[in-house]
């Protein structure tokens, strides 16, 4: 088991009655990109800060690159690049102060690395960060991690307020550190922006884990989709005993189906009507995460661009 | 102890500190350049005083009435003040401003972080006297008042004690809460209760009960006039020893917000 970069076994954080972290397991190999998806208020965060220990575990245990998190969580820190989820800076250092202040807290950082990092980040670090974006800071932020080329990232939420084109920059950092051996963590709660750069996910709702795959598995595995338009309007309930259906949205002649499994018994229940048009898409991995979360109290607003109007989808 | 983190501490404290020291060094520097000007009328005014009065005012301390009051009530109030204001921001500021996750995930251990942050406050607070007894001294040496420097030099250390102490209570309560507000209500409020337990209780002749008052063994021994009170000063390092260990003991061992 030596080759894993992160190992929890059973970690479990209570507020009160109240489960920030569910018994969880996760194992995160060395040397690749793991994406830590999951709505806010899941656990993401508590569990990466206890990681750090930043918070402590009511119960279980983990250790990074075999050391514990508690008794070793200096040596872990060394090792560590991280940002948190909601940065905040010194308001009144320059952003070239802030990072030289972490640099000295942290020593063995070459001044030349973080010019370069500045440079491909387009990051400002003349002004004073009370004066920064939300852009600007994240960057700041993302500099102080990469800076001292750690084995292990711990990114949480890193992509707020990142414009698109240092996004896909700050992608190939990451493919970069995995190509020089380095591990990532990284948390977010939009599908979109790890499964370009993660090698495997995993899902976490209720601090609990709910799953973990391969991207390209997680994609073929999943649920499908199929827009039928019929001649007359379908009945509410048409879908309802098809197994495998995840979600159905009636609108008039318009059905909209997501599921999973076997096509046969879809294509049955819907050729009790007549059809008068059929689409098949690929679910896109959004979907597939929103699956995951339909059935959750909390769930979070639809992806951008997504219209759920009229929106009658219930999951099973 | 980490130095760039007392640094980093200092640099950011440093607008406050030159402030408070430049308005109490002015201010006791021109309380006794006029307490030395109306001298004799002052003087005259509180020898016909009970003398029950004059001690309560402090007429009868070296330099009189004026420089009882800068010693009394003006340097040790806003000194306190700011030492529990300083004293509340190290550690829970920086966890309510959000920083300390990104201070706390380097290789840093808490108690370094703690101690380095001890120290910054500490050495705000030393420096502040240092520039309220510069400036008492140097007025001192020009005008003619009664006042020496080895008072000045007495009743400054005891200041300093007084004020590490409460900043010391605040740093406690930051640190084994990450509550700013809490910090300075309680470090605050008991700064407030206790000196009018010093000030108050000995009016109603229960001089003994001051005794429980951080306030009696900052000036309780007149050190203007007495000197140094070594008892008195060992009271306020020992409440001061046992603030700090009480924060480092719940800050090593607390879920750190922000």
């Amino acid at each position: 088991m030596s080759d894993a970069a992160i190992e929890i076994n059973g970690l479990t954080k209570r507020y009160g009655s109240m489960f920030a972290v569910n018994d969880l397991d996760l194992r995160v190999n060395a040397g690749e990109i793991f994406g830590f998806l999951g709505p806010n208020g899941a656990g993401k965060s508590t569990t990466i800060r206890i990681l750090l220990d930043q918070i402590r575990a009511n119960d279980g245990s983990a250790s990074i690159f075999g050391r514990d998190i508690r008794a070793d969580s200096l040596e872990i820190r060394r090792m560590v690049g991280y940002i948190p989820g909601d940065l905040a800076l010194y308001p009144k250092l320059t952003g070239k102060q802030t990072l030289d202040y972490f640099a000295r807290l942290r020593g063995g950082v070459e001044k030349s690395y973080v010019d370069e990092l500045a440079e491909r980040l387009k990051a400002d670090l003349s002004r004073k960060v009370g004066e920064y974006s939300t852009g600007n800071r994240q960057k700041i932020g993302l500099i102080q991690a990469f800076m001292h080329r750690p084995k292990l990232l711990i990114l949480d939420e890193p992509n707020a307020g990142l414009d698109p084109l240092i996004q896909q920059e700050f992608h190939s950092l990451l493919t970069e550190a995995r190509e020089a051996g380095g591990t990532v963590f990284l948390s977010s709660h939009t599908l979109s922006e790890v499964e370009r750069v993660a090698d495997r996910v995993g899902i976490i709702r209720h601090g609990r884990l709910i799953e973990v795959s391969r991207v390209d598995e997680l994609k073929s595995k999943a649920i499908r989709r199929l827009d039928f338009e019929f001649v007359e309007p379908a009945p509410e309930g048409m879908f309802d005993n098809v197994p495998g259906i995840r979600s159905v949205e009636i609108d008039g002649v318009h059905a909209r189906v997501s599921f999973d499994g076997g096509i046969n018994d879809l294509l049955k229940a819907a050729m009790t009507r007549e059809v008068a048009n059929l689409h098949s898409r690929e679910a896109d991995l959004e979907e597939i995460f929103l699956a995951f979360y339909r059935d959750d109290e909390s769930a979070p607003e639809p992806a951008p661009g997504e219209s759920r109007k009229g929106d009658e989808a219930h999951v099973r | 102890m980490s130095g760039e983190v007392l640094a980093n501490d200092l640099r950011d404290r440093m607008g406050p500190t030159l402030v408070i020291s430049a308005v109490l060094a002015g201010l006791a520097a021109f309380a006794i350049s006029i307490a030395a000007g109306l001298g004799d009328s002052l003087d005259a005014m509180t020898d016909a005083f009970p003398e029950a009065v004059n001690a309560f005012i402090g007429a009868d301390a070296p330099g009189g009435y004026v420089v009882s009051e800068v010693f009394e009530l003006i340097a040790p109030l806003a000194l306190v003040a700011f030492a529990v204001t300083a004293g509340s921001a190290v550690i829970a500021g920086e966890e309510q401003r959000g920083t300390m996750s990104m201070l706390i995930a380097q290789p840093l251990s808490r108690s370094r972080v703690l101690t380095a942050k001890a120290f910054s406050v500490f050495i705000t607070l030393a420096f502040a006297v240092v520039a309220i007894w510069s400036a008492i001294s140097i007025t001192v040496s020009i005008v003619d008042i009664e006042l020496g420097v080895s008072d000045t030099t007495a009743a400054s250390v005891h200041l300093l004690a007084l004020a590490v102490f409460f900043s010391s209570v605040a740093l406690a309560v930051g640190a084994a809460t990450g509550g700013t507000n809490l910090a300075l209500g309680i470090a605050g409020g008991l700064a407030a209760v206790s000196y009018l337990v010093k000030s108050m209780l000995p009016l109603a002749g229960l001089d003994s009960w001051a005794q429980l008052s951080p306030w009696y063994y900052y000036s309780g021994g007149n050190p203007l006039v007495e000197g140094i009170n070594y008892g008195h000063i060992a009271v306020l390092v020992t409440l001061t020893a046992i603030a700090l260990l009480v924060a480092y003991r719940t800050f090593r061992s607390r879920d750190l917000k922000g």
